[in-house]
């Protein structure tokens, strides 16, 4: 099947059974479950005090339908999203400047590449000194984390156009401007997305594990205190619920992509 | 154009000059703020403050706990994740049902699988280690199955032709082939290894430079605070920076 | 020769060097040469002998270190509106429709919507796209791409077309197809072009005049005019003339090839 098929060459077999690949993850998923459920069940997981995961899903919509969930849901992704935005928003125009100016970029890129490696959550604590406790520290926080890739991303999509184009841009006399609106940043766009949905993970995952440490609302601080309290049962619903959400997420910014990228198909 | 161009030789130098003054900016920076809040330490006060941590012994266990669990989730994660993913990439079928599996799970924020470790193992240096491959395999998957799959179709037949081994394709021609990208994968794991295990000892640990950070931020202990965190930043930089050199030795 | 009319592209004296580590590589030597106005000009020669770079200079997208391009007595130094280029690599834009992608120049150049889009839907139908004004670039095969770009550069009714190695990154009965199809629209337009090839037939095909070059420093060697007649159908690519042409085109490069090769060998002995 694949090209980089390492087997002896056969002949062409009767085309095996498969189903979809999306069933076979599912499969895997129930699998998983059901191992899950097993371990439980025949108390091989007892003393870590783990809960069943039907045990899970039948607390699942008591936790769903309490008023709880959905302030700390509420809190966590407007943290998120307030963090998002202004991490796009920091992310895009410095990188156009950046592309623009390459003398500049040349100069931070060995720090901007080094900032990757930083595990910007260090940086909460002096945060909650500076500003106290609240929202600004794990927005700074998840901020700063975002906004890495965008910046990175931006930079490289708007720093070069490919060659074919540029001697296109030239040979019709096209202004900066033309060639920018008509060629480069068209050409760029697809390039942004991956950036921006990373920045979006990452932001995600600073607010959750910012409010992990020290909060007083949110999923992430939720998670922490039903873990502190023992309440294992809701604590796991949680953890699905944060996990699909996740996954969710992920799947949306699949979706956007595929529309935007319509035309690479 | 007044500003010199990238690559003539005064633009060299303008870009060495501006790389030697980006940290010395940052360090005025911090020196700066420091000078007009109380609530951000000295610089020297903190770089001294975590030199007398480490002289009187207290500190070295905490750095040597973190190390360890950062260095053995990523060696596990390497391990186990570039084997995986060569093999996951090479049949259509597979890449097609495990590819999403890792990519869609990327975005979990991995702090709440620490309760899931927690419980697992215990408050131990185990729960950090599990923290840490959680966090860092993904990325490595991802780049090895990528980077496995951008190998030139033309290089596998050249060592099929050659009646090469499986092992030997994939020791002489496959990995070789696809190192760059997993090299950058292996990077970005280490920088969320590093990530996650600072994140569990904030939470919770008996042992690690994150919970020594909050035990200082409990404490009001600012400058040793301060110190711990540029000491975190500049870990993650000086594994990074190892990484990038062992993947400048493979590039030649 | 006559002096040179108003539309003819003057190549006077062209000369390039490149600097590379301090020493002086001589690209390009003396070329000189007319483009008579209407006339499809093809310039041969093997592999890096600096053929593209002479059509980069005609077209005013690179500098000669001395020497000059005229077109009626004006100096080229710069890219010019009236000059249209193609080139190998594809050069369409990915998120424009066939019919956007056409009308790209008449953009740049600040021509109303209505009339752009009108004169990009003919030019579709000269090259023989119409119906796939909606298309995207990557719905089209790689010779419907080229048509495209041909499409995009004849809609500037420039008075001189530049096309570099156009067909070069075709197979080969695509390239020959398109080479015809070419021929086509040329004869309906008549526009000036130099045609950058390595295709000895393909110049022939196409060619009014072939200027061969040498290899590095390149000059023209020699100039070939093909005197074949015109409409180029299958009887005339078939006959005699065409294959006199196209073995008297081959024993020039193949003397010139053959004393880089002796060159060559000697210098590593």
């Amino acid at each position: 099947m694949s090209v980089l098929n390492l087997d002896r060459p056969r002949p062409p077999a009767r085309p095996a059974l498969r189903v979809p690949a999306w069933a076979a993850r599912a499969a895997l998923a129930a699998a998983l479950l059901a191992a899950w459920q097993l371990a439980v069940a025949s108390g091989a997981a007892a003393s870590a005090g783990v809960p069943a995961p039907l045990e899970c899903l039948r607390r699942l919509p008591e936790v769903l339908g309490g008023a709880r969930f959905w302030s700390d849901a509420a809190r966590s992704l407007l943290t998120t999203a307030e963090a998002f935005a202004a991490a796009a928003l920091a992310g895009l125009a410095g990188g156009a400047v950046l592309a623009r100016f390459p003398l500049v970029a040349k100069i931070l890129e060995p720090y901007l590449v080094g900032a990757y490696a930083v595990p910007v959550v260090v940086f909460y604590p002096t945060f909650l000194v500076v500003f106290g406790l609240g929202t600004v520290p794990i927005v700074l926080t998840a901020f700063l984390m975002a906004v890495v890739p965008v910046l990175l991303t931006t930079m490289v999509a708007l720093g070069e156009l490919r060659p074919a184009h540029r001697k296109l841009a030239r040979s019709l006399c096209c202004t900066r401007g033309q060639a920018a609106r008509l060629i480069l940043l068209p050409s760029a766009l697809p390039l942004l997305l991956p950036g921006l949905k990373l920045g979006f993970v990452y932001a995600m995952a600073a607010t959750v594990g910012a409010e992990f440490i020290v909060a007083d609302a949110g999923l992430g601080f939720r998670i922490g205190e039903l873990y502190r309290n023992f309440e294992a049962v809701d604590m796991y619903v949680h953890i699905i619920v944060m996990i699909a959400f996740a996954v969710g997420c992920n799947s949306l910014f699949n979706l956007v992509e595929r529309i935007v990228r319509r035309d690479l198909t | 154009m007044t500003t010199p161009t990238v690559g003539t030789a005064g633009a060299r130098g303008l870009v060495v000059a501006g790389r030697i003054a980006v940290p010395l900016v940052l360090v005025a920076a911090w020196a700066a703020a420091a000078a007009v809040t109380p609530e951000i330490a000295p610089v020297a006060e903190s770089v001294r403050a975590v030199a007398a941590a480490w002289a009187d012994g207290t500190l070295r266990p905490d750095v040597l706990d973190t190390l360890q669990a950062v260095v053995a989730g990523f060696a596990l994660s390497a391990a186990a994740g570039i084997p995986f993913g060569v093999w996951a990439a090479r049949g259509g079928y597979t890449y097609q049902v495990v590819e999403p599996l890792f990519a869609g799970t990327a975005a979990v924020p991995r702090i709440v699988l620490l309760p899931v470790f927690l419980s697992l193992f215990g408050i131990t240096v185990d729960a950090k280690i599990a923290m840490a491959v959680s966090a860092a395999i993904v990325p490595i998957v991802l780049t090895s199955m990528a980077g496995t799959r951008t190998v030139n179709p033309t290089l596998v037949k050249l060592g099929r032709s050659l009646a090469m081994s499986r092992w030997a394709l994939l020791r002489r021609v496959i990995v070789p082939a696809a190192l760059p990208v997993i090299m950058s994968g292996l990077r970005i794991g280490f920088s969320l290894a590093l990530l996650a295990v600072i994140l569990s000892e904030f939470v919770a640990a008996t042992r690690g430079i994150g919970l020594r950070i909050q035990a200082a931020y409990s404490l009001q202990q600012l400058p040793l605070m301060y110190g711990l965190v540029v000491l975190v930043v500049l870990v993650g930089l000086a594994g990074n920076l190892a990484i990038w050199l062992v993947e400048r030795r493979a590039a030649r | 020769m006559s002096a040179p009319g108003a539309g003819d592209v003057v190549m006077d004296a062209v000369t390039m060097t490149y600097h590379s580590q301090g020493r002086p590589t001589v690209a390009i030597q003396n070329a000189s040469g007319t483009i008579g106005r209407g006339r499809f000009v093809s310039i041969l020669g093997p592999s890096g002998c600096g053929k593209s770079t002479l059509l980069d200079i005609v077209a005013g997208l690179t500098a000669p270190t001395s020497g000059q391009v005229r077109i009626g007595g004006e100096r080229v130094t710069a890219p010019r509106r009236d000059f249209a280029m193609v080139f190998q690599d594809d050069s369409t834009l990915h998120w424009r429709t066939v019919l956007d992608n056409v009308a790209l120049g008449l953009e740049v150049a600040g021509v109303p919507k209505a009339e752009r889009r009108a004169r990009a839907y003919d030019m579709l139908g000269l090259v023989g796209l119409r119906g796939f004004e909606n298309h995207r670039p990557r719905q089209l095969s790689g010779g419907m791409r080229q048509r495209v770009a041909i499409a995009r550069a004849l809609v500037m009714e420039p008075a001189m077309l530049l096309m570099d190695e156009p067909f070069g990154a075709l197979d080969q009965q695509t390239r020959t197809l398109v080479g015809i199809e070419l021929l086509r629209i040329w004869e309906e337009t008549r526009t000036s072009v130099l045609f950058v090839t390595h295709d000895i037939r393909e110049a022939v095909t196409l060619s009014d005049e072939v200027w061969v070059m040498s290899r590095r420093p390149s000059t023209i060697l020699d100039v070939v005019r093909i005197d074949l007649p015109r409409p180029r159908d299958a009887e005339v690519l078939r006959g005699p003339e065409f294959e006199t042409y196209v073995n008297g085109l081959w024993d020039v490069i193949q003397a010139e090839v053959a004393s880089a090769m002796r060159e060559q060998e000697r210098a590593a002995s």
